[in-house]
């Protein structure tokens, strides 16, 4: 290859991106000067049934929708780093614990908005509003229904208690899940027993902690553990499911809710906060706003197997049959303010 | 022929594909005794090398040390077992081993202080017992030399094969080397095989001296008879320069320009006449001859003459010769040769 | 020139800055020492699994392929290299749902036979085993160069000094080669330090979990770079030794005649062992996780508008990637024959692990998007900023082929060319990239393949509404999809095919004397 030619391929290589991205730019570029409306969304939830939801907000709206999605903990970064100049309008995640780190660095503003506090139980919401949570799952229990009866799982104690020596199967600590579920408890039995619980839970794991929620469902489904800890949707999923080694497994495994303190299984949201500095702010709250719409509930829960977060708003069918569960009322907020005392006590625990 | 050979090399060819490398060449190999396998490049001798030393099986023939058949269609002893030592252009030492390592390489399965003492020794007769912890890389190309030297007579085989020794030395220090390697190589008195392109440096080692050219051992003997009864143009023209005059053949007898010459044992008909320009001499009653070139070259001069027809070469000495003169030259007539046309 | 190459590995040594900086700020988070050793531990283990794994399977792989004749070998030389086109995190994905104890394969063992498979691959051993087969290739592409650039006299000389032909491979050849043995290693280690995807996705905790974990739970930035500042020591150690590999590499004579190595033909048994064993690796490294990754998304129907623009950006940025850093590289490369510690430097991006690097990104790429107009929405500059990461990130397997590409051009042409009346830039211009343009088009491949699997740069600083097909995969998993996740990660094998089938067979025909 003569140097002209590798230089020539050079030009056409530098050249390509610029071009590829043409349309994307003169986008970006429209906002303020044709009046297009737009909302730039830094979403640390990657469910491809979101990108509906989004298709149906600039349908109802004509704002449209940017997207940067990422795990949130490189988004807060991001937006850290982006500082004063962030094009952040709305930050979306799906744990409650990862909202609030975002609102500890100071990357989101509290908003009033009527729609919100109305739509959304003052549960699944920051009181200040600096986030508002708009799908619900709950951190419960699958269990191997022909080895465990429902009542011996009914108490989130009981997942620690003997009964289940070496049955137990959890995902890792740096599972932000599990980071918001012991953080609750914090808030509820406070340091002492939690440690114990904790404690308990270490010496019940069936095996180290490794995989996901689902995969902890697929050991319970195999025999390896009777009980597993998991998200909500995770099991429902399977359970929609027509695959048959799914249909297979939820026949055999079944969801169990645990109570907190008798008050009902630990709720954790998935939602959103306008960004500290949202060049968009006005369409960043109509994009809450519309998140919280029966619409987008109903679309969502369907699309995610979440359960809806609006009051008066009811799950689609396949979602509904597992509705009907206590909700515990402790106010989302706290998870994140425990997370770092939480991840102490499981770490001297030995949860890896 | 009297000593008995050490290696004996009868018939032997080897082929790449459609090409003999070398065919029907044989040879003999005498303790204490330098060959020297002289042979323009391509011309075999690097392969007949290798093929003594057992790296490549041969196609026909057969290489035998004493008794013991070490080559011979189909079967090859390896040459970790034929107690050959080879020594290579580019010395090939292994850079990752120290110099009393390489020199010690071959010596498994010694104890540990023999072995070492036996690679002192070695190194010793190469003068370079001070530099046995030293990397390859850091020597001179003439003490590399040395010690791919060193490292192969340490195992006191009974025949060493030398490929290009001098090649990758300096011109001033090609003499000095040469004394050294000499030296060391009839004090081993191993059987040596020296493969060499260059005429001086054969002539000048060679107790025995076999030509090859094209694959084929063309002549073979005596250094001093070779040159000056070269068995064919080719093998003259490997030891020097040579005048090749036109001869015919009757009765035994050759005319040539230069004169009649005995021509025993050739069949009448067109022949040549081979004779070194050192044994054409100015002077006396001679044949006239008219200069063309001069070349001057120290003690004498390469002069260029038109004799009849021909062309000839011939030293004059001093530069006193200038184109156009006239000279008569006497040609020593017993050191000429005939040979086929 | 030398302001140039400054210019470059300045370039390069920025997000390594950033690093150290927040080291120096802020908070430090309350983790355990425990913990801390226990990552450090792990991190050490993984990469002497991954090293030992490479090292043996590389080198038995470079030594059958080079030294001998067997059914298959002409396609296995260049094949065994194709398992670099897989992202280790694909592999990950395809044996950890593979072998899961709840997964098909094991389920149906429980079914049939009443057992399970008694290993698991998200474990310590299962992350060395993946690593170690997404990684191999580096190791026989050096071995199979260093046993190919052999001195042929040395093997000679060893057998006709009493040394059979196996003594002669273990006492001569493989110590001859070790430089590249090290090299390769070296460069395995690198990857798996640097690795983000397939370690966290399976489970095994390292040092990177102990950057995350600093980072985002306890919300310390400072704790975090600490943390990584171990990883950077790790890093430079390793280029120092790669680098000390390929000096030493120059052994060897240049006077020796290039003679065809002595290959021996493999019969019977020997010659289906040796087949049976490069198919092994073919199928461990590829074949097996390609093809489960298929059979898991058979059902799947995939989302091809989503999918066919994620790879166009996937291979706009790899283009894009592989010319910018190949520039860099050049640059520096010309410049480091003066300065040979930036070039060092430039190079430890390559071996920083992703959590890490992204940490050191954010400082110049805060400081681009705080000049631009319209911040990280601007997309040119977005665009710009992952080439920057790219070329920071990728420099050392860029520089390496340019370097060696230059280095073929010798001193005296170079003064040659100044004493014919060009000015240093114009020597350069006309004289050393003409002839290093080869080796720099080698480097540009080896980045495009590299870009295209690339993962933490680009998750944390593409423009908005911007996926690559990593990102897509990436995403997928995390949401335990695996099934949607395999579309993405086959379509990333197959843009990475051809260019590493181009590169491994290139390498495989470049011998001395043959060209």
């Amino acid at each position: 290859m003569t140097l002209r030619r590798t230089l020539m391929a050079c030009m056409a290589a530098l050249a390509l991106p610029l071009a590829a991205c043409g349309d994307q730019s003169d986008a970006a570029k429209k906002d303020g000067a044709s009046g297009e409306r737009v909302l730039n969304l830094y979403t640390a939830r990657h469910y491809d049934g979101d990108l509906q939801v989004y298709a149906a907000f600039e349908k109802a709206t004509g704002i449209r929708v940017n997207r940067i999605e990422g795990n949130p903990d490189q988004l807060i970064a991001r937006m850290q780093a982006e500082g004063a100049a962030s094009p952040a309008d709305v930050f979306i995640t799906a744990d409650a614990g990862a909202l609030w780190r975002a609102q500890d660095a100071g990357l989101l503003q509290p908003i009033t908005s009527e729609v919100l506090t109305s739509a959304i139980p003052a549960a699944l919401r920051e009181p200040e509003g600096h986030f508002f949570g708009t799908s619900r799952r709950a951190r419960v229990v699958a269990y191997d229904s022909t080895k465990v009866r429902p009542e011996e799982v009914d108490t989130y104690e009981e997942l620690a208690s003997p009964r289940f020596r070496g049955k137990l199967c959890v995902r890792s600590s740096d599972s932000v899940y599990n980071l918001s579920l012991v953080g609750a408890l914090l808030e509820a039995w406070g340091p002492e027993k939690t440690k114990a619980w904790v404690e308990g839970v270490v010496a019940n794991m069936a095996r180290p902690p490794e995989g996901g929620d689902r995969d902890q469902i697929r050991a319970v489904g195999a025999g390896v553990c009777e009980v597993a800890i998991t998200n909500s949707y995770y099991f429902i999923r399977m359970d929609r499911s027509t695959d048959p080694a799914d249909v297979a497994l939820t026949d055999k495994v079944k969801l169990g809710f645990p109570s907190l303190n008798g008050q009902g299984a630990h709720v954790n949201v998935s939602g959103g906060g306008v960004a500290r500095n949202a060049p968009h702010r006005a369409e960043a709250i109509a994009f809450l706003e519309f998140l919280a719409s029966p619409e987008a509930q109903v679309l969502n829960s369907e699309q995610n197997n979440e359960f809806p977060a609006a009051v008066g708003v009811q799950a689609p069918a396949g979602v509904r049959e597992f509705e009907s569960f206590t909700a515990n009322p402790m106010n989302v907020s706290v998870y994140g303010r425990r997370q770092a005392e939480a991840q102490s006590i499981m770490s001297a625990a030995g949860w890896r | 022929m009297t000593e008995t050979s050490t290696i004996t090399v009868r018939g032997v060819a080897r082929r790449y594909g459609a090409t003999a490398a070398v065919q029907d060449a044989g040879l003999d190999l005498r303790a204490g005794r330098i060959t020297c396998l002289l042979g323009p490049s391509g011309s075999g001798k690097s392969t007949l090398l290798r093929l003594i030393a057992g790296l490549e099986p041969v196609d026909a023939g057969e290489i035998r040390a004493g008794d013991q058949v070490l080559s011979a269609p189909g079967r090859t002893v390896p040459p970790e077992a034929r107690d050959v030592g080879l020594v290579f252009q580019d010395y090939a030492l292994f850079p990752h081993l120290s110099v009393g390592d390489n020199v010690g390489f071959g010596l498994r399965g010694l104890p540990a202080a023999e072995r070492k003492a036996r690679v002192l020794k070695a190194l010793t007769d190469v003068r370079l017992n001070d530099r046995a912890k030293s990397w390859p890389h850091s020597l001179s190309g003439g003490e590399q030399q040395r010690v791919a030297l060193a490292r192969t007579l340490v195992r006191e085989p009974h025949t060493v094969l030398l490929d290009e020794p001098f090649s990758g030395l300096d011109a001033h220090l090609k003499s000095e080397v040469r004394e050294g390697l000499l030296e060391t190589l009839k004090a081993a008195g191993a059987a040596v095989l020296l493969v060499t392109h260059d005429a001086g440096e054969a002539l000048m080692m060679a107790d025995d001296l076999v030509l090859m050219d094209g694959g084929r051992v063309i002549q073979s003997g005596d250094p001093q008879e070779c040159w000056a009864r070269p068995a064919s143009t080719a093998a003259a023209r490997l030891l020097g320069e040579v005048n090749r005059l036109p001869a015919h053949v009757a009765g035994g007898v050759a005319r040539t320009p230069l004169g009649q010459v005995p021509a025993p044992g050739l069949p009448d008909g067109p022949a040549a006449l081979l004779i070194r320009p050192q044994y054409l001499r100015p002077g006396g009653e001679g044949l006239e001859t008219t200069i063309e070139t001069t070349r001057f070259g120290g003690h004498f001069s390469e002069v260029g003459a038109r004799l009849g027809d021909d062309r000839v070469h011939l030293h004059v000495p001093g530069a006193s010769a200038r184109p156009g003169d006239v000279v008569r030259i006497r040609a020593d007539l017993s050191k000429a040769t005939v040979v086929p046309d | 020139m030398r302001l140039i190459g400054v210019l470059a590995a300045l370039v390069a040594v920025l997000p390594l800055i950033g690093v150290v900086a927040a080291a120096l700020s802020g908070a430090t988070a309350d983790i355990a020492a425990t913990d801390l050793t226990r990552y450090a531990l792990t991190s050490v283990a993984l990469a002497g699994i991954v090293a030992a794994v490479t090292g043996v399977l590389g080198s038995i792989a470079a030594w059958l392929v080079v030294m001998h004749r067997f059914p298959g070998r002409g396609a296995f030389e260049w094949a065994l290299a194709l398992p670099f086109a897989m992202p280790a995190f694909a592999v990950a994905y395809a044996y950890a749902d593979l072998f899961d104890v709840a997964g098909e394969l094991n389920s149906w063992l429980r079914a049939a036979a009443g057992v399970a498979l008694p290993f698991q691959m998200r474990s310590l051993w299962g992350a060395g085993f993946i690593l170690g087969f997404a990684f191999f290739p580096y190791v026989y592409l050096a071995m199979r160069a260093a046993f190919t650039n052999l001195p042929v006299h040395a093997l000679e000389a060893a057998r006709s000094l009493g040394a059979s032909p196996r003594r002669a491979f273990l006492s001569v050849a493989l110590p001859m080669a070790r430089p590249a043995l090290a090299a390769g290693v070296a460069l395995a280690v690198m990857e798996t330090l640097a690795d983000y995807g397939a370690v966290q996705f399976l489970s095994v905790q390292t040092l990177t979990t102990g950057v995350v974990r600093a980072w985002f739970v306890y919300g310390s930035l400072a704790s975090a770079a600490q943390f990584a500042l171990p990883l950077l020591g790790a890093a430079a150690l390793l280029l120092w030794i790669e680098r000390a590999g390929r000096r030493r590499r120059a052994y060897g004579s240049p006077g020796a005649k290039w003679r065809p190595l002595p290959v021996t033909a493999l019969t019977g048994s020997k010659a289906w062992l040796a087949f049976a064993y490069c198919l092994l690796l073919l199928t461990l490294g590829l074949l097996l996780p390609a093809g489960w990754l298929a059979w898991s998304s058979i059902d799947v129907q995939p989302d091809w508008p989503r999918l066919i623009s994620a790879a166009r950006n996937t291979v706009t940025l790899g283009v894009g990637g592989a010319v910018v850093t190949v520039a860099l590289a050049t640059a520096l490369a010309l410049a480091a024959r003066s300065l040979p510690l930036t070039a060092r430097v430039a190079s430890i991006g390559y071996a920083t692990p992703g959590a890490v690097m992204a940490i050191g990104l954010l400082l110049p790429a805060a400081w681009i998007w705080s000049v631009v107009p319209g911040g990280s929405a601007n997309v040119v500059a977005g665009l710009a900023l992952l080439l920057y990461a790219y070329a920071a990130r990728l420099m050392a397997a860029a520089l390496e082929p340019v370097d060696a590409g230059l280095s073929r051009v010798t001193p005296s042409m170079i003064h040659a060319a100044r004493g014919l009346g060009a000015s240093e830039g114009a020597a350069a211009w006309r004289v050393q990239l003409p002839i290093a343009a080869p080796a720099l088009f080698t480097a540009a491949i080896v980045v495009l393949v590299d870009v295209l699997k690339e993962l933490p740069a680009t998750l944390i600083l593409r423009p908005f509404n911007f996926d690559t097909l990593a990102v897509i995969a990436d995403n997928y998993a995390r949401d335990e999809r695996l099934a949607n996740a395999g579309w993405p990660s086959l379509i990333l094998v197959a843009l990475a095919l051809p260019p590493v089938i181009w590169l491994s067979r290139k390498a495989a025909h470049a011998r001395p004397g043959s060209e």
